[in-house]
């Protein structure tokens, strides 16, 4: 089951997207709090999922008033499943049954509206259920109000009938002996009003009983419409492809994600990229600031928003089905379990690859692993899960810098890096200068590449201390004449 | 009681304000469902909070009920259906939740006893209103459980009636002065005049915002209405003698003061001698319900 913390999805950006839906119901409303994740066995209901946000979008052109009034309708409905989940052991109270007739009322409106729409909606069908409000509203006037129902000759009839007789004659009546006497004859009949009036709600209550499914299937009818005219919705807005199922790996082209683009707009906007993923491990390297992160948190919102019977951010999406997401990465992993962060990062890699070994099918999506370590054993350690999951039945992204882990991996994508920088770089250029000058792209790599270092550029761009620049250039101008010296020698 | 069914007759929204509890509102409320009762109107009655309760649960001494006609409209809480011993149905369910349930809408089928529980904000209590205007209520009355000036706002209704009562205080000046002076600021003037020494305080004035703002004398404090002082009375007094004007951009009406010389909890007064002394200080008309309908 794909399941993930609440920071989790908030980081991915799916939380963002989330909060862009502004579903009509009740019911609607909690499928968007916890949107239903659709796994390798469910490939079916995905794809009526995603066959129902066309119908939706065609609704929207074709017949943008009566979605309108549909909606209306669902805003005005209350969520009433308590009351039908205490009907079948309860007698219901004159408030629930109110709202049980309003409820009836309201599918009376929305059954003709479903109808007008003539969209051939797949999975998704009303049912008027005239018996049960009939029972409500046995006068047929289709009024908004209810009160306990007497028929002519029952012993409630009769008392209400007696005790309006006695409030007559109490309206003529001043203080005094006949009155108290009226007002003590009242409070009985009142007292028999309630046992008969009990006694009648029992009787409405088993009732209705046999209609608790019936009234439970229209419920979950009206949220599934709902949740998928908002997806379309979001189509309309935002942009998105209808994703394919495939069988192994996954490819996305010009992905986009809605939170960064949104905040991105006054400094030149998104770059969207495309990773084409094979079965097991995909590494992406390259410059610091480079879009790597992004990159990983953008594919894994697709995956996500795919699973979830959303459209994709993107022009092409193929996507094949996972048991399970694993976002792994640092500054995610809080220190309230007791071990650091790098510990809390190698517990939840441990899960992944238990998920793994167990036959769980994985989508894993790791940024920048084992950098809260050592660089010679954090890239021994990258090195090693690249390995593992190159073989493994899951499709893992990693972004990394260190050395070597593109060479495990079963593709290599680099993130593009700096362009056109001027020979002489501006002392404290800035992080705009920065972002005018890097190309946030990914390039896909084949054959052997070395990890670009781009962090001495980006220290300068930034206005790191002079001094500790000079000593950071000497170290690595000396580090790469060793290399050159060990690699001449042999 | 001419003077209530003149406020009947010339308002469609009521606020029955309490000096205090066990004022006389429901007496008040009682007596104004009956008068509504004779004449085609259909009638609206809520509270703010709780009330029509057998017991007060503050000072644990009984209170008349309150009584409606068949076809009232009555706001009540879920929790309080069970002593509500009118055949009715229910109009409404509003969603909005207080610790006696959530409040609901009914329509009196008979006559008979309830008991009141309406929102404790006046941010709900405003849509409420203009809804039991859709269902088709002609006046609606809205009693406060406790005093809570904020309710005799002009948003909330288009006129006051004020019940002060022996309750208060065994001393009777201290009710005749505390009633004047809330009968004071629920007549300022209304006053739209834009000039150099007018401050005008979107919120509530409170002691010490006044004192911050310091006024002099000439100086005019301008809220948006009575309600929105909450100063005590001898800053007040200090301040008008002062020469500093009090206006508000949207006067409120206060139709007239009902009196309660009977105490709850201790020496009730002379009922003549209140309402002498009453209408001596007030420049509204004076009523004692109880005792004119004895």
């Amino acid at each position: 089951m794909i399941s993930l913390r609440y920071d989790q999805i908030e980081k991915v950006g799916l939380q963002y997207v989330l909060d862009l839906l502004a579903p009509c119901s009740p019911y609607g409303r909690e499928l968007v709090r916890n949107p239903p994740f659709y796994g390798p066995g469910e490939r079916a209901a995905l794809e009526r999922e995603w066959y129902n946000i066309t119908i939706a979008l065609q609704a929207y052109r074709e017949r943008g008033t009566e979605v309108t009034r549909l909606r209306h309708v669902f805003t005005q409905l209350r969520d009433i499943r308590p009351t039908l989940r205490r009907l079948p052991e309860g007698t219901l109270t004159e408030v629930e049954l109110f709202e049980v007739k309003r409820f009836l009322l309201q599918l009376s409106l929305i059954v003709p509206l479903f109808r007008q729409l003539n969209m051939a909606f797949d999975g998704i069908a009303f049912t008027e259920e005239t018996s049960a409000l009939a029972l409500l509203d046995p006068d047929g006037k289709h009024s908004m109000a209810y009160y306990v129902h007497a028929e002519a000759g029952s012993p409630l009839h009769a008392v209400r009938s007696e005790k309006s007789m006695v409030e007559q004659m109490l309206r003529a009546q001043d203080a005094g002996g006949e009155r108290d006497r009226l007002l003590e004859k009242r409070r009985a009949l009142v007292a028999r009003e309630e046992e008969e009036a009990q006694k009648a709600r029992q009787r409405l209550s088993a009732a209705l009983r046999p209609y608790v499914d019936a009234l439970l299937h229209n419920i979950t009818m009206i949220g599934k419409l709902d949740f998928t005219l908002e997806k379309a919705s979001l189509v309309r807005q935002r942009g998105g492809v209808m994703p394919c199922i495939v069988n192994s790996g996954l490819r996305f082209d010009d992905m986009a994600h809605p939170r960064l683009e949104d905040a991105l707009v006054e400094r030149g906007g998104f770059t969207r990229v495309s990773i084409d993923a094979p079965e097991g491990a995909c590494v992406i390297t390259g410059a610091n600031m480079g879009g790597k992160s992004v990159a990983i948190r953008t594919l894994t919102l697709q995956v996500l928003l795919c699973h979830a019977g959303f459209f994709a951010f993107a022009s092409r999406a193929e996507v094949s089905l996972f048991d399970a997401v694993h976002l792994i990465c640092e500054e995610l992993e809080s220190e309230a379990a007791g071990v650091s962060s790098f510990g809390a990062e190698v517990l939840r890699m441990q899960q992944m690859l238990m998920d793994i070994q167990n036959g769980v099918r994985c989508f894993v999506a790791m940024d920048e692993p084992a950098r809260g370590t050592n660089p010679e054993e954090g890239a021994a350690l990258v090195r090693a899960l690249t390995r593992k999951l190159s073989g493994a039945h899951a499709v893992a992204v990693i972004a990394t810098h260190y050395d070597g882990a593109a060479d495990a991996a079963r593709a290599h994508y680099r993130a593009a890096g700096f362009r056109n920088l001027p020979d002489v770089l501006p002392a404290d250029g800035g992080i705009n200068f920065i972002a005018r000058h890097m190309n946030y792209g990914l390039v896909r790599v084949d054959g052997e590449s070395k990890t670009p270092r781009d962090a001495l550029t980006v220290c300068r761009l930034l206005g790191l201390d002079g001094e500790v620049l000079s000593d950071m250039a000497d170290t690595l101008q000396k580090h790469d004449q060793s290399l050159s010296a060990r690699h001449g020698c042999n | 009681m001419r003077k209530l069914d003149d406020a009947l007759a010339a308002h469609t929204s009521l606020a029955i304000l309490g000096m205090g509890k066990n004022a006389g509102k429901t007496t008040v409320l009682n007596f104004l469902l009956s008068r509504l009762a004779k004449w085609s109107k259909t009638v609206a009655v809520t509270s703010i909070g709780r009330d029509g309760e057998s017991v007060d649960v503050v000072t644990g001494t009984s209170k008349p009920g309150i009584w409606v006609k068949r076809g009232s409209l009555i706001v009540t809480a879920t929790g309080l259906l069970n002593a509500c011993d009118i055949t009715r149905e229910i109009v409404d369910a509003t969603g909005i939740h207080t610790p006696l349930g959530e409040v609901v809408v009914m329509r009196a089928l008979s006559d008979g006893n309830v008991q009141l529980a309406g929102p404790s904000v006046s941010g709900q209590l405003i849509p409420l209103i203009e809804k039991l205007r859709d269902f088709g209520a002609g006046v609606v009355l809205v009693d406060g459980a406790i005093s809570r000036k904020a309710f005799g706002s002009p948003t909330v209704c288009e006129a006051v009636i004020l019940c002060a009562g022996a309750s208060g205080h065994p001393d009777m000046e201290v009710v005749v002065r505390e009633t004047a002076y809330i009968c004071e600021l629920l007549l300022l003037p209304e006053s739209k005049e834009d000039h150099a020494h007018l401050a005008i305080v979107d919120g509530a004035v409170t002691d010490r915002v006044l004192r911050e703002m310091s006024p002099k004398p000439g100086d005019e404090i301008r809220a948006r209405d009575s309600s929105r002082f909450l100063l005590s009375s001898g800053l007040y007094r200090q301040m008008t003698a002062r020469g500093v004007r009090f206006t508000v951009e949207t006067a409120s009406v206060l139709r007239c003061v009902c009196v309660n010389p009977f105490s709850a909890t201790g020496p009730s007064y002379d009922a003549d001698v209140f309402l002498r002394r009453m209408r001596e200080a007030l420049p509204v008309p004076v009523v004692d319900v109880k005792s004119a309908l004895l």
